[in-house]
């Protein structure tokens, strides 16, 4: 059985990023925005996340014409109580300060 | 302006071959970020293939570990076994011709092993990058111990009146053979 670590700060800042709006779809670039965390980084955070049920990921229509759809992500309840759980630590609202 | 350049195009085809088929679906996610990310393409594809890479050792860690452990598992095996039967062999007369193939069982059982753990892989690469590290650990060690190389090592096959060289080849067919075969009965197994 493999185990399941808690979430990293990197995790939670994702996971915050998600909630401040929580029935929204965000991309990945604009994760990053948020969250100050580079592709390396975000992509296999967010891999994690869709694999535990705490994120769901989907492909929207392209906003522009000629422009490939994009993959584009939501929190889930998991990922919301995921969130509140770690709260109590200090967790992701604290993980931005620390960066700036 | 799509971030999709000839040099971001390069770098996501080389993380879509790292990242392997499961992450298909992601690998697309990747490409479509990459061309929204206009002038920051390379940079994101770069970060990408990180990604992909930390993925992948994420997944086949005990893969990976394997592909360096069981090589060194098959020499202390071919030794061992050679040693044993050489010396038995020589004291109930049995030719060493008939004992040069018993070398290849090291080769043999740890490519079986290697095969049944990743049954999907193809075995000719899989079994490429054991034989390398089966030629290299040797290498190494006689270089750091002695400061020199040998050549190569294998089973002698001068004995059949076969060129040297040939042990090479023949340990290649085996680590190549053997993974092919491990992998085709963890797949009867799982059909």
């Amino acid at each position: 059985m493999q185990r399941v670590r808690p979430p990293s700060k990197q995790t939670l800042a994702v996971l915050d990023a998600l909630a401040r709006r929580p029935g929204e779809w965000r991309y990945g670039l604009e994760l990053a925005r948020l969250t100050g965390l580079k592709s390396g980084s975000l992509y296999p955070i967010l891999i994690r996340c869709a694999e535990r049920g705490l994120v769901e990921a989907e492909w929207l229509a392209p906003t522009e014409v000629g422009r490939p759809p994009r993959h584009a992500y939501r929190i889930l309840a998991a990922g919301l109580a995921a969130l509140r759980s770690s709260a109590t630590t200090g967790g992701a609202s604290s993980f931005k300060e620390q960066l700036a | 302006m799509s971030g999709l350049n000839g040099l971001a195009r390069l770098i996501l085809r080389l993380a879509n071959w790292i990242a392997g088929r499961d992450r298909e679906e992601w690998v697309l996610a990747m490409v479509a970020e990459t061309d929204a990310a206009g002038g920051h393409g390379p940079a994101w594809a770069l970060g990408c293939l990180y990604a992909a890479a930390k993925d992948r050792m994420a997944r086949d860690l005990w893969f990976v570990a394997a592909l360096f452990a069981l090589p060194v598992f098959a020499i202390v095996l071919s030794f061992s076994v050679g040693a044993a039967i050489l010396v038995g062999a020589r004291t109930i007369g049995i030719s060493d011709m008939a004992v040069i193939p018993l070398m290849f069982s090291g080769s043999l059982v740890a490519g079986l092993m290697l095969g049944r753990m990743r049954p999907a892989y193809p075995p000719i690469a899989v079994g490429t990058v054991a034989f390398v590290v089966h030629q290299a650990i040797p290498l190494l060690l006689m270089w750091a111990a002695f400061g020199r190389l040998m050549p190569f090592w294998s089973p002698n096959m001068t004995i059949y009146n076969l060129p040297a060289p040939t042990g090479l080849l023949v340990s290649w067919l085996i680590w190549v053979a053997a993974t092919w075969w491990g992998g085709g009965t963890r797949r009867g197994a799982i059909a």
